[in-house]
């Protein structure tokens, strides 16, 4: 037999099936659901099947047809329907079930959110992920943001009031430094970015590189640092991450990777000539072949070379390491031919004899005074105005030795000029080493004080003394008669010319002169004791009725008694000072013993002389201040000698800078330091140091030498520093622009680093090597107040 | 008229082309925009908005418009669009904030309840075509109770006749139970046809115990078993088609609510 | 006593029309016109006038105002005035309200949109006053339920009116030609009518020449012409023509006006011999004598196959059958015999034009390519636009399945015009369109997601609002008709009484009566019996929703179409679609 069919589709059989009603009757699943249903609220109508009806005292069934009509056996006696089902429990219909539990999960929902930002720690709750491990102290929301000062109630109003952005980036920066700008790209203004952008067109990149630098809206627009530092996404997150897409579509050329079309190194690593001028080639090539023997000659790039920093940036070991094993001794003078020591002063040479016959007063000069009284003669002048003035005229004289037919204001400025001179000489006595400084520098103010102190460091009163009494012997008396005038003007004498006064050229240049190239000026020692022994005679002279300057007030007339003056000074000394001190003071006991001589009568016992065993320089080994007949003489110690940095750092007297400059003088410091200027008007500055990581420069390229010590070929550090022999090194050194140049090596292979460095392998990001935050800038210092150190609350 | 083959294939290939146009466009504004999230934030929330929109349209039965066969053709691809973007949203990661978690959660249910509703709604009707009488869901238990009277009758009628207690034994511990309600739920939904397969070899299996008489109220019996065992697979396929929505719609629900929560948080936080 | 002949009673005859005809009645009419004058001879047994007359027949009496029949009523009966006077209000005639039938009130979107809001959570859910107030007048003294209208004075003092007095004949064109009222009659005075069910106008069309004349002259002078140039094939010819084949042209009826009663009862025989019951029209390999035009009804084209019949398509109103074979036997010069068969599904009404007629007449002036066409399109078997004849294997090469075809003709589906299709194979049974169909009908649902089914094509029990609406044959207060607006079935709610005639009628069991309840959820009861009041319910195409049936809109999985099944072509390609 078959199936017949469960359904019959009779309105009596199937009446509506209604899923649209909310409740459906309990008594549905076993087909007996009553006719009327439950109620709209889900109540059991409790109808039953019918209302009976009475009809002549009997009750009667009512049953809708479509119920099957009439029940069978009719309504109980009672009238009380009879099909009485009790009350069914009504159930939810498919529709209210899932309303009622969508319903239910919307409450929970709106519940779960009520507590979590409700609760107490409800904005820790909010927080969408962990911080970086660097932020992890940052408990409170309201470190970084805004809007957790604020009630949850005002956030709303916040989202429709735009980006809280801005104030946010401004908490960052409360702890990170990055410029003056952040707001900037790169912290740089436009016109310094457009300054930045490359010369040279570049390859070009992906059409989508391009479409995204279309689409770019502003590039002008302010950052906030949330756009590219995305934080909450875990402890080890990569906040600084940037995309390469993303760098290029700021910028505007745009390439497709650092292999394709990344611009070659052509300024990069060097920007200038190099601070100290050493010539790889010249002196692997050259030098260090033929090195003398016991010479320490580096063998390998890292015993000059070594890593500065994290960064791997590599720098020069320093002047003990990588020069001193050759260059120790010249920075002293060993092993020069002339005076080691630089002329602080020196005593300018005039023809006296002219001047004395022209009528000028000159009072007692060295006879034997030569040149023009050293480089900083103008700046001693400086302080007087008169004299300064007087001294520009004088120095367009050519001879200052032969002034026999100068003019008279020739004349007249070479009397000013020689008064200045003593009356310097004179302070310089009384006031000691501070009357130079001040006349170098001015007045002093607390700022100059070290300087000062540099200037003159261990320039004694007792070598400034016997300078003075060496030069101009009883300077008191004859100034105070100057003053008095009471000076007699000398009677007129054919000039005597001095050997050394024809002997005197002055075709070299200033400097050559000053600092005595030429070997003659430096007498040995025997001319040296005849010149101590000199001066004392022009004394013995008559004195001339003065011509009185107008500059010089008139002075009483005074006896030369007050001659021996100096000798009670130095004899005092001879107590005052202990031999040691005064031999290293002094550079030995000559000066003093051509003190002593001048007790005695002229006649010197040569045994005396003989006795003196080292040469002065000899003597000098170990540097120091020290009179050398007419020049008051400095020597280096060694390298890094700090007077002479304090001379060559010397702003106010640019004449001594560019004296001291000079390659050849004593020390040499410029032979190997370089000296720049942008230009000729500016000062110069000596490039004391190598180049060193400075942790506030941030660059916008670094490399890190110490991630590729590993890999370097046979060529070692040769395999990306090739050796230029071509460049004209030396060349860039004549002039004083750092940015003329020509590296001892050939720029650097991009294609060599693009070997590994593709996106498959060491990577390619722009950020591998470029940093976006550049320029400098110090990452803020903790504010802690000293007070906070006591007071006793953490 | 397009045939449902065509039209999928129509809008396959619109939505896929889209969905490509959409990867690429992203792409490219997220190298030039700052917040690339507020692009896949936006239309991810116009999306989920729009899908939610056709919850609506169902209920607007009455007003003419467009068919909901068309909104539900959007809604689907909609659908895959917004999974999309969501995934350029999110990224290949699971939020570790709270707020987000939860809401991570109800997307993934909602959207993953409605891929699997989408191919529910697309297997099973087929199977429930081929197999048993169609009936109206709701009134499948009525029905077995149908088929319980009736086979109780006839059970008690055999027994009564033929003074046999092989099949009201049977039935008792056999068909009693069967007969009771629904059976072999996950059976029938996995397509297994084992439970009915062993119970209806029993049945036979009683053939040999069996008067002349009694053959007729056994060869009635093993109809209706079949007929219940219709009734069961019904019962269950179409409970399925029916009761998925009670994830999908609460899900949204749930998701709507956090949505917004979350874009107050993203707008008020933004730095 | 001579002891009359005894015949077994004509099958037909079981339930007499009106039991209570008694010899008296039935001597009464005799004497009356037309029938006196009949020639009783013709009327051999067992069909004799007085049999007719008994069986056939009933007296009606209305009063004053009340209302016999309404324009656009489908009517299976005639009447004769036995006494008084009726009526007849011409086109135009009285607005539908007064015919106790509703006025569609087409919804705006907002008051669509309110019914999310206004509806009411109870079922079934009526307003009691609707009821109580203002409403017809129902006169429900006697066996019948008459709808009368006040101030008949009036109302024809308004409207093109005229009387009808005793022995004249209405409404026969309407019983016989299965065709709805044309006029709306009423009783002008207290009216005596005999009504005579269309069987027994059947039997004496066949025997009294006058009558037959009558009543076809009255089809040619209607709607015979309009007929014929409505049928493609005759649409170049001239109206003389036209007049000349109309003269010629043969009026027959198969089948039972009344199939849907005994329908149901019979639905559950095996297909092949509910098939055998289908009275054949013309059988395959008989001559072709004519041309046969479908009137009305529907007919099934079938071939012998075997030991069964395959059906190949059906025709539905203007359907054409035997072209081919004439056409071939004209070309040919000797008669062709008939392919096929033709059988009346239900009932059915066709014209035969005799072939000679065609052939004199259509095609010697049809040009040769247009007849060749014409050929091809038959043989072709048309697809089944203006409702011309459907087929197995339409145009555009979709296939209907056979088996299908012989479900929907078996099962007289093909009545509907707008069937509601699910395709089981999509519907995920979500019920959205159950849904959709409650909102819009104060929430309550007006058809039942089940339904005859052949495979995945499901034929919901949602009304069909047939081509032949057998639903609306006999309701006594005339709520169920088709609106004016759209030619949609609806209820007029105020106007059921509930007697479920309708319901009854409906092969398709597509009307649902329902017992209506108050604000509460209570029962309405009715105060004599106390038992529910009833009403007959069905779908209505959402007529006054914006857009038409919300069920076809609102399911998501395009498994639920509305369908015009004289459209079988359409069909085919939802099917396969």
């Amino acid at each position: 037999m078959n199936k017949k069919p469960l359904q019959r589709f009779g309105y009596q059989d199937s009446p509506y099936h209604r899923p649209n009603q909310d409740w459906v009757c309990g008594y549905t699943d076993s087909g007996q659901a009553c006719p009327r249903g439950p109620e709209a609220s889900g109540k059991c109508s409790g109808a039953g099947h019918c209302e009976p009806l009475q009809q002549e005292g009997r009750w009667k069934c009512t049953r809708s047809d479509l119920a099957g009509g009439p029940c069978n056996d009719g309504p109980t006696s009672d009238g009380r329907c009879g099909v009485a089902l009790p009350p069914c429990q009504p159930r939810r219909s498919l529709r209210a079930k899932r309303r009622l539990v969508s319903r239910w999960i919307t409450a929970i929902t709106v519940g779960l959110l009520m507590v979590v930002l409700g609760g107490q720690q409800g904005l820790a709750l909010l927080e969408p992920g962990p911080r970086v491990s660097g932020h992890a102290q940052l408990q409170a929301c309201d470190a970084c943001h805004e809007s957790a000062d604020h009630p949850m109630s005002s956030w709303l109003g916040r989202v429709f009031s735009g980006h809280a952005g801005a104030t946010d980036s401004q908490r960052c920066l409360l702890c990170h430094g990055v410029g003056e700008a952040p707001e900037l790209a790169h912290g740089l203004s436009a016109q310094q970015r457009e300054a930045l952008a490359p010369a040279q067109p570049m390859a070009g990149a992906g059409l989508k590189v391009r479409w995204a630098s279309e689409l770019l809206v502003d590039p002008t627009a302010p950052l906030d640092c949330g756009q590219c530092h995305r934080e909450h996404r875990g402890t080890q997150a990569d906040i600084s991450a940037m995309s390469n897409a993303r760098c290029q579509t700021c910028h505007t050329q745009q390439f497709n990777s650092f292999a394709d079309g990344h611009p070659d190194f052509e300024d990069f690593p060097a920007r200038r000539r190099t601070r100290i001028q050493f010539d790889h080639v010249a002196h692997i090539g050259k030098h260090f072949a033929d090195a003398p023997e016991g010479a320490v000659v580096p063998e390998a790039c890292g015993d000059c070379h070594m890593p500065a920093n994290a960064q791997g940036m590599m720098v020069m070991r320093g002047f003990d390491a990588g020069c001193a094993g050759c260059h120790a001794g010249d920075i002293a003078g060993a092993g020069r031919a002339d005076a080691p020591g630089v002329a602080i002063l020196q005593v300018p040479g005039f023809d006296v004899q002219a001047l004395h016959n022209a009528g000028m007063v000159t009072g007692q000069w060295p006879e034997f005074a030569e040149g023009r009284g050293s480089a900083f003669l103008e700046s001693l002048l400086q302080a007087d105005p008169t004299a300064h003035a007087a001294y520009q005229r004088l120095r367009d004289a050519d001879d200052w030795l032969d002034l026999s037919s100068a003019p008279l204001e020739t004349l007249q400025a070479a009397q000013t000029v020689i008064w200045a001179y003593k009356r310097f000489m004179l302070d310089l006595r009384e006031q000691g080493a501070s009357a130079l400084v001040q006349r170098l520098i001015g007045d002093s103010d607390r700022a100059a004080e070290r300087q000062m102190r540099q200037l003159v460091s261990g320039l004694s009163i007792h070598v400034i003394e016997a300078t003075s009494d060496a030069w101009f012997p009883d300077l008191a008396a004859e100034w105070a008669a100057y003053v008095a005038g009471e000076l007699p003007v000398p009677e007129v004498v054919a000039p005597v010319i001095t050997a050394s006064s024809v002997e005197a050229d002055f075709d070299e240049d200033e400097f050559a002169d000053l600092f005595g190239d030429s070997g003659d000026l430096f007498a040995s020692d025997e001319t040296e004791t005849e010149i101590a022994a000199e001066p004392v005679r022009p004394i013995s002279d008559g004195i001339p009725a003065p011509v009185i300057p107008d500059s010089v007030p008139a002075m009483p007339s005074s006896k030369p008694q007050a001659t021996p003056q100096p000798v009670e000074q130095a004899s005092v000394h001879t107590e005052a000072v202990d031999d040691d001190e005064f031999d290293a003071l002094f550079g030995g006991d000559d000066l003093f013993s051509s003190d002593v001589e001048l007790d005695e009568d002229d006649t010197a016992s040569p045994v005396e002389k003989k006795s003196v065993a080292l040469s002065l320089d000899e003597r000098m080994r170990l540097g120091g201040w020290y009179l050398d007949d007419l020049s008051l003489r400095y020597r280096p110690a060694g390298h890094a000698d700090a007077l002479l940095q304090a001379w060559l750092q010397q702003a106010a007297a640019p004449q001594v800078v560019t004296a001291l400059a000079d390659p050849g003088s004593p020390g040499r410091c410029t032979k190997c330091h370089s000296a720049d200027r942008a230009n000729e008007s500016e000062q110069l500055r000596i490039n004391w140091h190598v180049a060193r990581p400075d942790p506030h420069q941030h660059a916008f390229t670094e490399f890190n030498h110490k991630a590729h010590f590993s890999i370097m070929g046979d060529a070692g550090c040769m395999g990306c520093h090739q050796l230029n022999a071509e460049a004209d090194y030396a060349a860039a050194f004549a002039g004083t622009d750092a940015r003329v140049f020509a590296s001892n090596f050939r720029n650097l292979e991009r294609n060599k680093c693009a070997t590994c460095h593709t996106g498959g392998q060491a990577g390619d990001q722009c950020t591998t090597c470029h940093s976006y935050h550049i320029g400098e800038f110090a990452a803020t210092e903790p504010l802690t107040r000293l007070t906070k150190a006591l007071s006793g609350s953490p | 008229m397009i045939t449902f083959a065509q039209r999928r294939l129509r809008n396959t290939l619109i939505s896929g082309l889209f969905f490509a146009l959409a990867i690429v466009v992203y792409t490219v504004y997220r190298d030039s925009h700052a917040r690339p999230e507020f692009l896949s934030g936006w239309t991810l929330l116009i999306l989920v908005f729009l899908l939610a929109a056709y919850h609506i349209r169902k209920r607007l039965s009455m007003l003419d418009l467009s068919p909901a066969a068309s909104w539900l053709q959007l809604h689907i691809y909609l659908g895959f669009g917004a999974v999309l973007a969501f995934a350029l949203h999110v990224g290949p990661r699971w939020p570790d904030g709270l707020i987000e978690s939860m809401l991570f959660a109800a997307f993934v249910l909602t959207a993953g309840s409605g891929i699997v509703g989408l191919y529910l709604s697309r297997r099973l009707p087929r199977r429930l075509t081929r197999q048993g009488e169609e009936v109206i869901y709701e009134r499948i238990p009525a029905f077995i109770s149908q088929l319980r009277d009736e086979s109780e009758a006839l059970v008690i009628d055999a027994a009564q006749r033929t003074g046999s207690s092989t099949l009201a034994d049977f039935y008792r511990d056999e068909l009693a139970p069967y007969f009771a309600g629904p059976r072999h739920f996950w059976a029938h939904l996995l397509g297994s046809g084992k439970p009915i397969f062993m119970l209806s070899q029993r049945l036979n299996a009683l053939q040999r115990y069996l008067g002349a008489d009694e053959r007729e109220a056994h060869a009635q019996l093993v109809v209706l078993l079949d007929q219940k065992n219709d009734l069961d697979f019904h019962y269950a396929v179409q409970t399925l088609l029916k009761r998925w929505t009670i994830l999908h719609v609460p899900a949204t629900a749930a998701m709507l609510i956090l949505v917004l929560v979350h874009v107050l948080l993203v707008y008020a936080f933004t730095a | 006593m001579s002891t009359s002949i005894r015949i077994p009673r004509p099958q037909r005859w079981q339930q007499p029309y009106g039991p209570d005809m008694g010899d008296a009645d039935v001597q009464r009419v005799l004497a009356l016109e037309p029938f006196a004058s009949m020639d009783s001879v013709r009327f051999a047994e067992p069909f004799t006038l007085d049999a007719i007359i008994r069986f056939d027949t009933r007296i009606v009496r209305f009063g004053v105002g009340e209302i016999v029949v309404r324009a656009g009523d489908y009517g299976n009966s005639a009447f004769v005035v036995l006494s008084g006077q009726l009526r007849v209000v011409l086109p135009p005639g009285l607005p539908s309200e007064q015919l106790g039938r509703s006025k569609t009130v087409h919804k705006s979107p907002l008051q669509a949109l309110s019914q999310l809001w206004r509806n009411p959570r109870t079922p079934e859910r009526r307003d009691v006053a609707r009821y109580t107030g203002e409403g017809l007048k129902l006169d429900e003294s006697g066996d019948e339920t008459h709808v009368f209208l006040q101030d008949v004075p009036g109302i024809i003092a308004q409207h093109q009116t005229t009387s009808i007095g005793p022995g004249e004949i209405v409404g026969e064109i309407a019983a016989l030609g299965r065709a709805q009222r044309t006029a709306t009659m009423l009783a002008d005075e207290p009216t005596e009518l005999l009504e005579i069910r269309w069987q027994g106008l059947r039997e004496i069309r066949r025997r009294d020449e006058a009558f037959r004349k009558h009543v076809e002259n009255l089809y040619r002078e209607r709607s015979l012409i309009i007929h014929l140039r409505a049928t493609p094939l005759f649409k170049h010819l001239s109206d003389e023509v036209l007049s000349k084949i109309a003269d010629q042209t043969l009026f027959e009826t198969f089948g039972d006006f009344d199939w849907h009663t005994t329908y149901k009862r019979l639905a559950e025989d095996p297909p092949e011999v509910r098939l055998l019951r289908e009275p054949i029209i013309v059988d395959e390999g008989d001559y072709a004598d004519g041309l046969l035009l479908i009137r009305s009804g529907f007919g099934r084209v079938s071939r012998r196959m075997n030991h069964g019949h395959h059906t190949l398509r059906y025709l539905g109103r203007g359907g054409v059958f035997g072209l081919e074979e004439i056409l071939e036997g004209w070309r040919g010069g000797e008669a062709v015999p008939l392919r096929t068969t033709l059988r009346a599904v239900g009932y059915t009404d066709v014209l035969r034009v005799p072939s000679t007629i065609i052939e004199e007449y259509v095609l010697r002036d049809t040009p040769t390519e247009e007849l060749s066409s014409l050929h091809d399109e038959f043989a072709a078997q048309p697809k089944a636009a203006n409702g011309a004849a459907v087929s197995s294997a339409a145009k555009g090469g979709r296939k209907l399945e056979s088996a299908l075809l012989e479900t929907l003709v078996d099962n007289h589906l093909v009545n509907g015009t707008q069937a509601m299709m699910i395709n089981l194979d999509r519907c995920v049974r979500c019920d959205a369109c159950v849904d959709a169909c409650a909102v819009g009908h104060n929430n309550n649902p007006r058809f039942n997601r089940h339904g005859k089914r052949y495979g995945p094509v499901m034929i919901a029990t949602a009304c069909m609002h047939c081509a032949d609406p057998v639903c609306m044959i006999g309701c006594p207060t005339g709520a169920i008709h088709r609106s004016d607006s759209g030619g949609q079935v609806v209820i007029n709610d105020d106007t059921c009484i509930g007697c479920a005639t309708c319901a009854n009628s409906c092969p398709y069991d597509n009307i649902r009566m329902v017992d209506v309840r108050d604000e509460s959820g209570a029962f309405i009861r009715d105060e004599a019996t106390a038992k529910p009041i009833r009403k007959a319910t069905k779908c209505d195409l959402c007529i006054d929703l914006p857009g038409g049936p919300a069920c076809q809109r609102a399911c998501p999985h395009d498994a639920l179409q509305r369908m015009d099944l004289t459209k079988l072509n359409d069909l085919a390609e939802w099917v396969e679609r």
